[in-house]
């Protein structure tokens, strides 16, 4: 039997992590827990409603590193959901110490978090590029009003989507500077 | 200036964090990365708690400048840890310096008279 799901919508995590998270930790409250994101969404599996607290860490996971990083994790109380590339979703029971116990270390958190905003940024900007090159070759050639008009909508939507990208990483960069500054 | 060793690294101007203390104190002898996490709670009674992602993250900073090198992998595929020899004398100074800075409070201390509770 499949369990019930639903999706909800976050506020963005270059600009509201916290306030994700607390989202999170309050549908948990009501049975609703966070197993994975898709299309930008939250989706979420009714179970038992439980106090859960709910982070993000950053971090270049190897395979050999792997199973090391989930072991320190499961030690501090913490559960590895899932990992998209170094962005890592993690559980635990209310009450639990945080992931990070000092500055320093997590000021090297900021920073990767901003090096991972960076390179989906270089993503999204190297598809918009390709759109429109694609627009004024191929589709110049083959010109169908519909093709071109909805490859114009998706460039500028990227493009859009990119811009507010790009603000979301200076925030974070802001924020990486404000740790190490407090060192 | 308290000296330090300052060849070659950068670990916050090689001065120890105090998790970095912690964690060069237990590798001083071999350990893998949940025995360093336990060794530091019983070592402080439950006074010095290290997160997870801060051990992980300074382990992997401490083999970055080389204070620490993985030892070949144990039969159950747990890496272990142990110091080079710069990691050797970065942790003996850093316990010297320490020493001092606690040595240095007391003088304050007894210096205008007032007593140390805490002790």
């Amino acid at each position: 039997m499949s369990k019930k799901r639903k999706f909800v919508l976050g506020k963005g995590l270059a600009f509201a992590e916290e306030k994700d998270m607390k989202k999170l930790e309050d549908y948990s409250k009501e049975g609703w827990h966070f197993k994975e994101i898709k299309w930008g969404l939250y989706l979420l599996e009714k179970g038992e409603p439980t106090n859960y607290i709910y982070c993000i860490d950053y971090q270049k996971l190897k395979d050999e590193d792997r199973e090391e990083y989930i072991e320190m994790l499961n030690n501090g109380g913490w559960t590895f959901i899932v990992n998209y590339e170094d962005m890592i979703l993690l559980r635990a029971k209310e009450g639990t110490e945080k992931i990070y116990s000092d500055i320093s270390s997590r000021a090297i958190r900021e920073e990767k978090f901003g090096s991972a905003m960076g390179k989906s940024a270089l993503y999204l900007i190297a598809i918009i590029l390709l759109m429109v090159i694609w627009r004024f070759t191929i589709g110049s050639l083959i010109n169908i009003a519909a093709i071109n008009f909805i490859t114009t909508l998706i460039t500028a939507g990227l493009i859009g989507f990119t811009f507010v990208f790009i603000i979301g990483y200076f925030n974070v960069k802001l924020k990486a500077n404000k740790y190490k500054k407090q060192q | 200036m308290i000296g330090m060793a300052s060849d070659k690294m950068n670990f916050s101007d090689n001065q120890l964090t105090d998790s970095g203390y912690y964690i060069l104190l237990a590798l001083l002898e071999p350990k893998h990365g949940y025995g360093v996490m336990k060794y530091i709670e019983e070592l402080t009674d439950g006074e010095f708690v290290i997160g997870p992602a801060t051990l992980y993250t300074t382990l992997k900073k401490m083999q970055k400048n080389d204070f620490i090198i993985l030892l070949c992998e144990s039969e159950d595929r747990k890496k272990i840890y142990k110091l080079t020899e710069l990691g050797n004398k970065v942790i003996m100074e850093e316990i010297n310096r320490r020493i001092r800075m606690a040595k240095q409070g007391e003088l304050v201390l007894k210096s205008i008279g007032r007593v140390n509770n805490c002790e």
